[in-house]
């Protein structure tokens, strides 16, 4: 009797051996596929370019050479663009977080008439690609007096739709009995937002708060580098939409 | 502790994140509207408002900040009362550039001084954006006879349209054979003589690519300028007619009266219609598709960026530039004596094109007199040498392409080999670019990239590109 | 124990009274629906200045033609008349419907893959730099992104094809080949774009209580039972959103074509966002393009519509419905 049960165990101590083992390799694989391109680049970076593009390819370069990312430190006054684009782009982050919280919490657990219509307007504004808003936008901005000021950028970033949606999906996977209860002790919906949502919500928010540093911080920083200026004015705008 | 009590845990846990998040919040707010009234209080008492600012856009990377500064501090000094703003606008293509400078019109920026190419002048010529120089190239012809003296009469041609000249040619490129030094004497491939012939480079471009499966013996990109075309016009031959525009006349006359170039050069290039569906086209366009499909000395076609990095390693013998490779190459590591510029080779004829670009006046400018100053100095001899500097461009001044200094070194071992693509064959013509830019390059890069991953036979490409290509020039007034 | 319901049936005996009773019913409704316009007034202000007054913009351009550097003509319904007849729409749309089924299905499939691949037991060091290495591609700029790739699936000289003649597989036309040119571009998009869905499923699993597999475990359930039992409708709502933005963002994809292959060979990747792109800009019809952005929106808008309603069939909330 108990050899059976010997055996029976071992068998499953195998199979579930070798469902981790082919686990493991075919994450081991993907992250590889993932990973590889990314590692060829940065050691292209480090090589002139008259040694990067090798078959077979070398993947560790044999002579390291900084010099390149010294020349785009001397190409360009960096410490100033990083200083702009740092604090454009944190204001960005910040307010769309506040803004696009506030907006899902509502549309996810707030009952008020036009509540359905009013998201999918929001959400149109996904649907037009940028540079078909980018002219009016700035022309708005123009005659709000803005022009040439990091306000510009900042502004018409603070409302995002895809922010408010992802919130919106998360909040809506948060199980109702807090608030319930809260609601019981009296709670109006400020305090279940700030108290309930927002700490339960943290996950989501850092989400955001990433992809949208991300975005921002390529789209602010890369554009700065790209355009020349010599008189030195924070034209920002216009670098954001010649790029 | 039950963690799966949500409510103690919770409600601990958020007390802290709530001061720490009502910190932050407080701190953010705070620093954004100090930077708010900071803002607004420096600009209120700047004074910038009192000076004009004159904006001269031109199709440049950051790497040209140092030469804007150059060039801008010269004009200043002479010109004290005006602020100059250059502003140089990056992108791969030409086109893209314009669209770039289009949306920027478009959200209702001023521009006053705007470098227009070949690929570009027909464009805002006949829409008016920019408007013709003759009448003050007229009254000035003592500063500007030293000027052309200086710049071939082909390249002044290109940037007139209709009768009249709207830009003085600053840049320009011939499309010419860049060939590495080392691949060739390891392939035993002689270094090619100046009339050389298409059989010659296709033996050249053999023999190299006999040297390993990776090691090609030609790369070129599919695109406007730089790719089939060269091939067409060294077959005498062009993909869309060429003819003239009247008028002009004052032009060769005052500045040109004993250039035999100059003879018989009008108001212009005209390209009022298709022939891409040539028979010469078509042997064009079927030997470069040879190289790939049948000799398989060239890959598919590549980006400037990619053909100088696969050149300077060794893997790409031979390419079409003009001298902004060089500063490429010199870049990628490669020094002087690792490669060497060679004409096109030979077929019926051994004509270039070339393209060109000047700084042309807007319309709109407010200040047309200072943007006028602006050309002036910057087609000044100094200006046009330091703005080249480096391998970064071809001048269209003589003096400054064939000056020593510029090639002293980076090379090429001939310099003047740019200038004598001109010089020593006057059927060098610029490319064709009708006003619809956008939609002829299209059309002609759609149907060459079809032949060149052979999807479509070289007939039937360019026939289709021939009527489509008919299509768009019908729609051009006049 | 569950603490949960003995709390609140504390509380409720402690502050029961303070509820009042029915006539506020209507009261406390209005009261939220005011809170609830408070809360998304912000974002809907920034929404009228900078959105719909430029989305409004464009709609009207679309009835004028317009080169940039002339005065607008106004041209009434003719730029949608020419749409009709030009065979580029037709192209672009196939095109982009193509390269969107292709991404979503491919994103979904991996993303979920490797998210059930990550329950595996490991060290959570292990766990932490799978979904690290995985999430790079993320944060890398797209314009990088597709230079890079440029390079990589070159047909002669890229590492991808130079790999694969190790393996004895003939060099592959990536990018310069009609019928592959789209599928490399949807399998770069994929390459950037799955780390982030994947970050989305693990949280949506992670709040997946534990309980549910353990008592399916000993209901006798197997792996895929639970995979199809629980975790799918229990991450439905996240599938759906990945779903949603998914196809809004990839049906305006621009730079992967513009950078890799400009739209072509032959038109091949010409995307319908290239097309505005270039027909507005490159080719000096704002009117034009403007009018092709317009059934461009309405068409992701009826798409989004129809998403949302299917969902009712196919997404589970914890609280019931949502829309």
């Amino acid at each position: 009797m108990s050899a059976t049960i010997d055996e029976a165990d071992r068998r499953a101590l195998r199979v579930r051996r070798l469902q981790t083992i082919i686990t493991l390799a075919v994450l081991s694989v993907m992250s590889l596929l993932v990973l590889l391109p990314i590692v060829w680049t940065i050691s292209t970076s480090l090589r002139l370019p008259k040694d990067s593009f090798t078959l077979p390819p070398r993947w560790i370069p044999t002579e390291l050479r900084a010099q390149n990312y010294i020349d785009v430190f001397n190409l360009v006054p960096f410490g100033q663009f990083i200083l702009n684009s740092l604090k454009v782009t944190l204001s960005v982050v910040f307010g769309q977080i506040v803004l696009s919280a506030m907006a899902a919490y509502a549309f996810a657990r707030l009952r008020f008439p036009g509540r359905n219509v009013l998201f999918l307007l929001l959400m149109s504004a996904l649907m037009v690609p940028l540079f078909v808003t980018i002219i009016p936008q700035f022309v708005i901005i123009k005659n709000l007096g803005l022009n040439d000021t990091h306000e510009a950028l900042i502004l018409p970033a603070l409302c995002t739709p895809f922010g408010v949606f992802l919130l919106r999906q998360f909040f809506l996977t948060i199980p109702t009995d807090l608030e319930d209860a809260a609601k019981i002790d009296g709670a109006g919906p400020w305090r279940i937002f700030w108290h309930i949502f927002v700490p339960l919500g943290a996950p989501g928010i850092a989400v955001l708060a990433i992809l949208s540093f991300n975005s921002y911080w390529n789209e602010f920083f890369g554009s700065d580098m790209r355009l020349s200026r010599t008189s030195g004015r924070k034209d920002r705008r216009e670098q954001d939409i010649t790029n | 502790m039950n963690t799966q009590d949500p409510f103690s845990k919770k409600k601990e846990s958020s007390k802290t994140a709530i001061s720490r998040r009502q910190f932050l919040k407080w701190t953010a707010a705070g620093t954004a509207a100090a930077t708010l009234l900071g803002n607004k209080v420096v600009r209120a008492t700047s004074g910038r408002q009192t000076t004009q600012t004159l904006r001269v856009v031109l199709f440049g990377a950051p790497d040209r900040a140092k030469t804007f500064e150059y060039l801008g501090k010269g004009f200043q000094a002479a010109n004290p009362a005006i602020n100059v703003e250059f502003l140089g606008v990056p992108g791969a293509e030409w086109d893209e550039f314009f669209s770039k400078v289009s949306t920027m019109l478009a959200s209702g920026q001023n521009i006053d001084l705007i470098e227009v190419g070949t690929e570009g002048l027909q464009l805002f010529a006949s829409k008016k954006f920019i408007q013709p120089l003759d009448e003050r190239i007229q009254a000035d012809k003592t500063f500007w006879q030293e000027y052309f003296d200086d710049v071939p009469p082909q390249l002044v041609e290109a940037m007139m349209y209709d009768g009249k000249l709207y830009n003085m040619p600053f840049l320009w490129g011939p499309a010419v054979i860049f060939y590495n030094t080392k691949l060739f004497k390891q392939a035993g491939v002689q270094p090619p003589k100046p009339d050389w012939t298409k059989d010659d480079f296709l033996a050249a471009a053999q023999a190299v690519h006999k040297l390993g499966d990776d090691i090609y013996g030609f790369g070129w990109p599919n695109r406007h300028w730089g790719g089939l075309i060269p091939w067409v016009f060294v077959q005498d031959s062009n993909i869309l007619k060429q003819t003239q525009f009247e008028g002009g006349d004052w032009l060769w006359k005052t500045f040109y009266p004993d250039n035999k170039t100059a003879q018989g050069r009008k108001g212009g290039v005209h390209w009022p219609e298709s022939m891409a569906n040539d028979p010469r086209n078509i042997e064009a366009l079927q030997f470069l598709q040879d190289l790939t499909w049948k000799e398989k000395v060239a890959p598919a076609p590549a980006d400037f960026g990619q053909l100088a990095n696969f050149f300077s390693n060794g893997k790409l013998a031979m390419l079409p530039a003009h001298r902004f490779m060089i500063g490429r190459l010199i870049g990628a590591g490669m020094t002087r004596d690792d490669y060497d510029v060679v004409f096109m080779p030979k077929w019926t004829t051994q004509r270039h094109q070339f393209g060109t670009s000047g700084l042309a006046i807007t319309t709109n400018t407010k200040l047309a007199d200072q943007a006028y100053e602006m050309v002036k100095h910057l087609t000044r001899k100094e200006n046009m040498g330091a703005y080249v500097k480096g391998g970064v461009h071809t001048s269209p001044r003589r003096s400054v392409n064939n000056d020593p200094e510029q090639s002293k070194a980076i090379g090429p071992n001939n310099p003047t080999i740019f200038y004598d693509a001109l010089d020593k064959f006057p059927g060098s013509a610029p490319i064709p670019a009708p006003p619809p830019n956008k939609d002829f390059t299209a059309t002609f890069v759609k149907y060459v990239g079809l032949a060149m991953s052979n999807e479509l036979s070289a007939k039937d490409a360019l026939e289709n590109m021939h009527k489509e290509l008919s299509v768009i020039l019908s729609k051009v007034k006049k | 124990m569950d603490l949960v319901p003995a709390v609140r049936l504390v509380r409720k005996a402690l502050f029961a009274d303070r509820v009042p009773r029915v006539q506020s019913m209507a009261s406390m409704r209005r009261r939220e629906a005011l809170a609830a316009y408070l809360f998304i007034a912000p974002t809907f202000i920034f929404f009228i200045v900078f959105i719909a007054g430029p989305m409004l913009f464009s709609l009207g351009l679309s009835l004028f033609e317009w080169d940039v550097i002339s005065e607008p003509v106004f041209a009434g319904l003719g730029n949608y008349q020419t749409i009709l007849t030009d065979p580029r729409i037709l192209n672009s749309f196939r095109n982009t419907g193509l390269f969107v089924v292709l991404v979503l299905a491919l994103d979904v499939v991996i993303a979920l893959g490797l998210t059930v691949a990550l329950q595996q037991k490991m060290p959570a060091l292990l766990r932490s730099f799978f979904r690290t290495a995985f999430f790079v591609p993320v944060v890398t700029s797209i314009t990088s992104v597709s230079i890079m790739f440029s390079f990589l699936l070159h047909r002669e000289l890229g590492i991808v094809n130079y790999y694969l003649g190790q393996f004895g597989v003939d060099k592959v036309p990536w990018l310069v080949s009609s019928s592959w040119a789209l599928v490399s571009l949807a399998i770069v998009t994929v390459w950037k774009t799955f780390g982030f869905d994947l970050l989305l499923f693990i949280a949506g699993i992670n709040n997946i209580p534990r309980h549910l597999y353990e008592s399916a475990a000993l209901d006798g359930a197997n792996g895929w039972q639970k995979f199809r039992w629980i975790t799918l409708p229990l991450l439905s709502p996240t599938i759906f959103f990945v779903l949603v933005i998914g196809l809004i963002s990839n049906l305006q994809m621009f730079d992967q074509s513009y950078i890799m292959t400009k739209g072509g060979p032959g038109d091949s990747t010409k995307t319908i966002v290239m097309l505005i792109y270039e027909d507005s800009f490159g080719a000096l019809r704002l009117g034009y393009g403007s009018a092709i952005a317009v059934i461009l929106f309405l068409i992701i808008f009826a798409l989004t519509i129809l998403q949302f309603r299917f969902s009712r069939r196919w997404v589970h909330y914890e609280t019931g419905d949502a829309l």
